[in-house]
């Protein structure tokens, strides 16, 4: 089976995918609270917007009549008007200055996690045995059991209240406030350090401990002690051939936890009052913006099923004999 | 009994009888703690705010409550919860993998592309969202958790019983005219149970960390002290900032610690397992 059909066919298997979180997410905001209308509906919407929007979604009308113009209404982009943010569209709230601050925040993060991650686990795993090894890999086990938003509780605590280093809270001290780009940059930056410290904790254990072990067993490999047969150095087979076979590890690790990339960190961006869509998610829980929750849940699914996609096309491009399933 | 005699010699396995007794120690602590301590978890004995001393060892929090004893009690809430949930979760999970693997077909690819939607979208984004909906009570907290826990269980199981399902003994039972409802009771269920153990570590962990994290954002039981719940009234209230690490420190430490715990017992299992292949 050729590549083109490799990919359509798990285009189709995605496609699938989507289909049923776009069902799941019409039952889910019809059904469940019992009244269809009201987890739509804003209570607080006078008489004649109330109407308008009935009109446009279909609440009167019956089920799957309502269905067809829910799927016409989220291919034209529509995801309905948010409850909250009075006057202003779910795509205009989620789509702007909210996404830009998700992308920076977790792009900086999972980029700089995966470097220093994969870095470790090659030069730990490489040694693996030893008491180094036990002592690095317990501790980043340890790691790994934290729950995310204590430590984030524990850096804006001891960083931010105690030692006054980074900023508390929020994205920008500026706002409202008109100032030069490289000042803002740098301010911007700066609100960055403490969650992107967190997300770093985070997510360097996943990668630490999955390249260690690939490391580590690929020691004992025969084209290894070939290589060391042929006389080259244990540097040049690490840096030159194990590190290789790795990437393609880092990139599966780092495809896994894109989706992250637009639903950001909630908890993390919760405790820093990180302007996005993590942070977005939760106040729309609390304020019961169901129309923002919709089109964050349906944003998460696209994003899931387009990073899948993306994955094995680079997959692909690395290495064309991988496995066609 | 083979099952039975894999438990007990994997007690011998270092790093699942560390985890264990990790575990059965901080239930017994918190127990003991509970029972010893002449506070009560809910009522305001104290100042707000006040340092350890020796009547309140770890402190008081924002309306003088006594910290160690919402600990003792929160550790408890907290296993409890997350131990319920992965049973949940793993009963479920192995009733649809069992139910995929025999029917095949429709039934098993209807069943999968929803497993796969499950596992493809963020457990978190998925529970936050059904959370919205219900009341945030314990039991719908565990829903909550067994609805994005199962599909990874299922997932396993079904590909587990397949295997078996495979063997020569299934085929000769059903050769001798057993039912697949037999085939299932008396030859699939015994024979998951290895992985189901596996997986109900894994689910465990997992529960009792998603658990803490909606008590940390204030969408657990409201009436059920959690260790994720002090965090999220030390976050709301001045702890931070006057410095009031107390109330910080030791609960997101013990999840920690339970969930290193759970780690561990589930990093044997594995090791076990793979030896055993």
């Amino acid at each position: 089976m050729g590549f083109t059909s490799y990919i359509s066919r798990k285009a189709a298997q995605l496609a699938v995918v989507m289909f049923i979180g776009i069902i799941v997410s019409f039952f889910m905001f019809r059904l469940l609270p019992g009244d269809p209308t009201a987890s739509l509906l804003d209570p607080r919407l006078d008489p004649e917007a109330k109407i308008e929007i009935i009109r446009r979604f279909g609440l009167d009308k019956p089920l799957y009549e309502q269905f067809i113009l829910y799927i016409t209404n989220i291919l034209r982009g529509d995801f309905g008007i948010s409850f909250s943010y009075t006057g202003m569209s779910v795509s205009e709230v989620i789509f702007g200055q909210r996404l830009i601050n998700t992308l920076a925040l977790m792009s900086t993060g999972i980029a700089l996690s995966a470097v220093i991650g994969t870095l470790l686990g090659l030069a730990i795993g490489w040694r693996s045995g030893g008491i180094l090894d036990r002592t690095f890999t317990g501790l980043l086990y340890l790691v790994f059991s934290a729950p995310v938003f204590w430590v984030a509780l524990l850096i804006q605590f001891y960083l931010g209240y105690q030692a006054g280093l980074i900023p508390i809270s929020g994205t920008s001290s500026y706002i409202g406030v008109d100032v030069d780009f490289t000042t803002y940059l740098a301010d911007y930056m700066l609100h960055m350090v403490g969650p992107v410290i967190t997300l770093a904790f985070f997510f360097i254990p996943s990668y630490y401990i999955y390249i260690r072990n690939v490391v580590s067993s690929m020691k004992g490999e025969d084209f290894v002690v070939t290589l060391r047969a042929v006389g080259l150095s244990e540097r040049i087979i690490l840096v030159r051939h194990i590190a290789r076979h790795v990437a393609i590890h880092t990139l599966t690790i780092t495809s896994n936890q894109s989706p992250l990339l637009v639903t950001g960190a909630v908890f993390t961006e919760t405790v820093f009052g990180w302007n996005g869509i993590g942070r977005l998610l939760y106040d729309s829980i609390l304020r019961a913006d169901y129309p923002v929750l919709q089109g964050i849940f349906i944003l998460t699914i696209l994003v899931v099923v387009i990073t899948n996609i993306v994955t094995d096309v680079i997959y692909y491009l690395i290495d064309p004999r991988i496995k066609v399933r | 009994m083979r099952s039975s005699g894999s438990v007990i010699a994997s007690l011998r396995d270092p790093a699942i009888l560390a985890g264990l007794v990790s575990l059965l120690a901080m239930i017994m602590f918190s127990l003991t703690g509970l029972l010893l301590s002449p506070w009560d978890p809910n009522l305001i004995r104290g100042d707000p705010l006040s340092p350890p001393s020796l009547a309140h060892p770890l402190g008081t929090d924002d309306i003088g409550r006594d910290v160690a004893a919402m600990i003792y009690r929160g550790v408890l809430t907290s296993i409890f919860i997350g131990v319920s949930a992965a049973i949940v979760t793993t009963i479920l999970g192995l009733v649809v993998g069992i139910i995929a693997s025999i029917f095949r077909g429709f039934v098993d690819a209807a069943m999968m592309r929803i497993v796969d939607f499950l596992l493809a979208t963020p457990s978190l984004v998925l529970a936050l969202i059904l959370i919205a909906f219900l009341k945030p009570s314990i039991y719908n907290v565990i829903l909550v958790l067994a609805i994005t826990g199962w599909p990874g269980v299922a997932r396993i199981v079904r590909a587990h019983s397949l295997q078996i399902l495979s063997t020569g003994y299934v085929e000769a039972a059903r050769a001798l005219g057993a039912s697949s409802w037999h085939i299932a009771l008396r030859h699939l269920v015994p024979a998951s149970i290895p992985v189901t153990l596996a997986a109900i570590v894994t689910t465990t962990r997992a529960a009792v960390l998603l658990e803490a994290g909606l008590g940390f954002l204030g969408l657990g039981d409201p009436s059920a002290i959690s260790l994720g719940t002090i965090l999220f009234y030390a976050r709301r209230s001045a702890a931070l900032a006057s410095g009031a690490w107390w109330v910080i420190v030791p609960a997101g430490l013990l999840i920690t610690i339970i969930v290193f715990a759970l780690t561990m017992i589930s990093i044997g299992i594995e090791s076990r397992t793979l030896k055993r292949e």
